[in-house]
């Protein structure tokens, strides 16, 4: 089974590579015209769109994460009493889908239901935030959706990182007299890069595969302002009929992850041939 | 006491002794101001969710999102379980629910058997090209889905499970995959080696080691696989609509449907009813599963 | 004036007290260590001085100041830590300065503070290394020289040793001892569990077991006289021999019986006259046991010989008790000899078996 697990990964990726290259339709035929599919590819303003949302979105997202993730964590690692009971309420939306989390935060922004339309009753007549309905502003409320549902895991990688610190660096910094904010922000935050690259890698993987939450709260829209890639390849395969294209834009999506993993190994790489130098 | 007074020289009563006096500090206050915004950030949305499905439409028209329905009313509830409509049929997300739990009880348990077994013996046997192999596990738990949904498509056509209960569990089970394998293997390596040593020596081969020291010792890994299984899979919402068919559309994929229906009025207490519904089983994972939860996610994180 | 004075102390870990009514005075420039097995509340007692954990009751003063309340930054007190603690993504310079740019002391004063201390440690050429690309000793200098720069009167050193190889504990261990004294007056309070290093740089040892004061004096007299049964077991190895049993006075010196075995108390130093019938324990270290064929007063057999290069240790057993002696290393005695032992007299330690403390 692993192997046939394997497989798939392997042939598969070489296949949808393959098929980026020829002009099939709806049925694959190894058809190769070179880089046409491509080409086509970004000239349409579908995927560029595609591409542009998802870099918004990702770079706001880790922003967002991270800074608000650190200082949940940090916040909570100040012996708070209720602690399991605040990290229980920061994490429980993570345990939903995000087909869940789409359609709660399009009711939250939906201009006459939710928020919105709430603090207008509650007297605040000219209050309006509904960035859904606005072509230029639907995609930070995806961020907002997004950042409701995974800032509890940045929050709970990063606590982990920190509980993993010894207790005598702590020590040393109330010895030494320095403020616990710079202790958190010079000598903490330093010590748990691997808990930082973990919740980043999570972070970019669930960015790049980003589809149910937008489904579900935007269907791409208004218009075609929040299309990502991922919705784009899948249109492609089924209702646009048009696979090879859509097999060209998977295969885009593809390059960061490879890009993040070289970078990853190259850096294992360098770390360890500075160990055996030292070593040696 | 009254002695200690005397030796240094009788001061005052009321000079520093005992604890340092908890005064209520400014950035005490922070803290917990911040933690509550926070919390009331993450909670908004289910309490909104949970009253407007208690609530009736009219008063739903009314605006008042945050306030406690004047009526509790669980008419919303029963219709979203069995009557709402999705645009072609009218049986609420129970179908679905049926339909999720079809998928998720084999998938979960299939998968979790196999990479148990996998990463068992990938610890057993430290084999040539491992490295390689290992390499193209971690890819595989990173590797955006859509780019190998077609010829998945494409394979399970070929053998005729396209959009078949079978093939939607077969799908689950091969995501899942990398990442349980990983998990297990990862656990098992941090076994001491010799355990395994030590098993041979005794003429426990390959099955008997398996079963008889290996397995009782897998207890909390496999709770932690177990949990980001079932999650994982009655939370998916792609997989449900490419792979599953008309007949087998897990719960997430109906709720979707019933939700953005255009047909109709939208009644907001039947659709977040629904949701509720769709949410419940993952939450009620997370609740009774408390830090193992979190156990599974950093796990699920993979230290490469 | 004492340089640290603990009053009454109690410390307690939610219900469990740790330690209760502890009172120590530390003089000026005093090296004194805290002894004890893991757990007794030395490390509880030194971070209560820093004021690194909230005490239940009692003072703490530091330079004739309370600082039972004050921020451990304020108490004038540098500290160095078992895991050196030092701060990974920071330089050597970066680790000794920081507290410092905190403080807002001037920088030249900086600069000249970092500079005394990184020559009297040996660590002037180790100013740009970070500390993942420093030995344990060097790292463990680095973490002397972070507390040095401080500037204070009284340091505190929690296991410092601990985490280094053997070799490198005792070179540390003579430069500290040398550190000691070149800094003149200024108070050191070491907590350890390692007798050696108790015996060889204490002014003072205080020997702590369950959160109490066992036994606080100069390091010779905690070996020879020992105040209490623990104290007398806990220090020395291989440790004190024992033997069970009660006192008899008659009409002559008093004589210590446990079953066949008798001796004479005629030149131990009682502390006070002893009563008839008190249960006691003798207790004799190992290299006091005299081998003395012609006038031994006990008979023993050779059960295990252990060589250990500069001295010989043979366990023996004495009426059903088991002796160890601590002979030159060139000792030949072989298992099965039989062999006559004495006990000098002034060498004897005798405990009470229901106070434990010293008759």
């Amino acid at each position: 089974m692993i192997m046939v697990s394997v497989g798939v990964f392997v042939f598969g990726i070489i296949y949808s590579v393959l098929l980026s290259f020829t002009n099939a339709k709806l049925f694959p035929k190894f058809n190769f015209i070179g880089l046409d599919q491509y080409e086509r590819l970004w000239g349409e303003t579908r995927w560029l769109v595609s591409v542009e949302n998802i870099w918004i979105f990702g770079v706001l997202i880790i922003v967002f994460q991270m800074t608000l993730g650190y200082l949940l964590a940090v916040f909570i690692d100040q012996r708070i009493k209720q602690e399991d009971a605040f990290r229980t309420i920061f994490l429980y939306p993570f345990s939903m889908s995000l087909v869940v989390t789409g359609l709660v935060w399009q009711w939250m922004l939906d201009p006459n239901l939710g928020f919105s339309s709430a603090m207008q009753k509650l007297g605040f007549e000219s209050f309006v935030f509904a960035p859904l309905v606005h072509q230029s502003t639907a995609i930070y409320g995806l961020v907002m959706g997004g950042v409701w549902n995974g800032v509890g895991v940045t929050m709970a990688i990063l606590l982990a990182g920190l509980r993993g610190i010894d207790a005598e660096i702590w020590r040393a910094t109330r010895v030494d007299g320095i403020p616990a904010w710079r202790a958190y922000l010079y000598i903490a935050l330093p010590m748990i890069r691997g808990a930082l690259a973990t919740a980043l890698i999570l972070q970019c993987t669930s960015i790049v595969r980003v589809y149910d939450l937008v489904i579900a709260m935007t269907q791409g829209g208004p218009g075609i302002a929040t299309q990502m890639p991922a919705i784009f390849v899948i249109e492609h395969i089924t209702n646009r009929q048009n696979v090879a294209l859509g097999m060209a834009a998977a295969s885009m999506m593809l390059l960061p992850i490879v890009v993040l993993l070289a970078i990853k190994s190259a850096a294992d790489w360098h770390a360890k041939s500075r160990r055996e130098q030292r070593a040696a | 006491m009254t002695g200690i007074a005397t030796t240094a020289g009788g001061i005052a009563k009321d000079r520093p002794r005992g604890p340092r006096p908890r005064r209520v500090t400014a950035s005490r206050v922070g803290v917990y101001g911040f933690l509550i915004i926070a919390a009331i950030y993450f909670l908004a949305p289910m309490w909104v969710m949970i009253v407007t499905s208690l609530k009736t439409m009219p008063e739903i028209r009314e605006g008042f999102l945050f306030n406690w329905p004047r009526e509790v009313s669980f008419e919303a509830w029963t219709k979203a379980w069995s009557t709402a409509c999705t645009g072609r049929d009218c049986e609420g997300v129970r179908p679905g629910f049926l339909n999720s739990v079809k998928i998720t009880v084999p998938s979960v348990a299939i998968s979790v058997v196999i990479a148990a077994i996998n990463g068992y013996a990938l610890s057993f046997w430290r084999f040539r090209g491992a490295q390689i192999f290992f390499a193209i596990l971690i890819f595989g738990a990173f590797v955006p889905y859509q780019v190998v949904i077609y010829p998945l498509i494409i394979f399970l056509r070929e053998i005729g499970l396209f959009a078949s209960l079978p093939g939607i569990i077969i799908i689950h089970t091969i995501f899942g995959m990398p990442i349980l394998t990983l998990l297990y293997r990862n656990y098992f390596a941090a076994l001491p080696e010799e355990l395994f040593r030590a098993a041979r020596v005794d003429g426990a081969g390959f099955w008997s080691a398996f079963f008889r020291i290996i397995l009782p010792m897998s207890v909390p890994i496999t709770i932690v696989a177990i949990i980001l299984q079932v999650t994982g899979i009655w939370n998916d919402f792609l997989f449900g609509i490419v792979f599953a068919g008309r007949e087998n559309m897990p719960m997430t994929v109906q709720l979707n449907n019933i939700v953005q229906t255009t047909s109709g009025v939208r009644e907001y207490n039947v659709n977040m009813a629904a949701t509720i519904l769709t949410a419940a089983v993952p939450l009620a994972v997370y609740f009774i599963s408390g830090r193992w939860f979190v156990r599974g996610i950093a796990a699920g994180a993979v230290k490469g | 004036m004492a340089s640290v004075s603990i009053n009454s102390l109690d410390v307690a870990f939610g219900t469990v007290k740790v330690i209760e009514n502890l009172n120590l005075d530390v003089e000026e420039g005093e090296f004194i260590v805290l002894l004890g097995p893991s757990g007794c509340g030395k490390s509880t007692l030194l971070n209560s001085i820093a004021g690194l954990l909230d005490i239940a009751d009692g003072e703490i003063w530091i330079d004739g100041k309370n600082v039972t309340w004050e921020e451990p930054k304020d108490r004038g007190i540098g500290m160095v830590f078992q895991s050196y603690a030092l701060y990974p993504r920071m330089t050597v310079a970066g680790n000794l300065s920081f507290g410092l740019k905190m403080a807002k002391v001037p920088k030249p004063e900086i600069a000249e503070r970092i500079k005394g201390a990184s020559e009297l440690l040996h660590i002037d050429d180790l100013m740009h290394r970070r500390p993942v690309e420093l030995s344990g000793g060097q790292r463990q200098r680095v973490a002397i020289g972070r507390a040095l720069v401080r500037d204070v009167n009284v340091y505190l050193f929690d296991e410092p040793l601990s985490n280094l190889d053997a070799a490198l504990r005792t070179e540390l261990r003579v430069e500290l001892k040398r550190l000691h004294r070149e800094l003149g007056n200024s108070t050191m309070i070491y907590v350890t569990h390692d007798q050696v290093e108790a015996l060889t740089l204490a002014d003072r040892i205080a020997v702590m077991h369950g959160g109490i004061i066992q036994q606080l004096a100069s390091p010779r007299t905690i070996y020879h006289r020992p105040a209490n049964r623990f104290v007398a077991g806990f220090v020395g190895s291989p440790r004190m021999n024992f033997i069970a049993g009660h006192i008899e006075t008659g009409s002559g010196d008093p004589v210590f019986v446990a079953g066949e075995i008798a001796h004479p108390l005629g030149d131990y130093d009682f502390a006070e006259p002893p009563s008839s019938g008190t249960a006691a324990e003798l207790g004799i270290r190992p290299e006091h046991v005299r081998i003395d064929p012609d006038n031994g007063g006990h008979t023993v057999t050779v059960e295990i010989v252990e060589p250990m290069g500069a001295e010989t240790v043979v366990w023996c057993s004495l009426a059903g008790h088991t002796i160890g002696l601590r002979l030159d290393g060139d000792a030949a005695h072989e298992p099965q000899d039989t062999l006559k032992v004495g006990f000098p007299g002034d060498r004897l330690n005798l405990f009470d078996r229901e106070t434990g403390s010293r008759l």
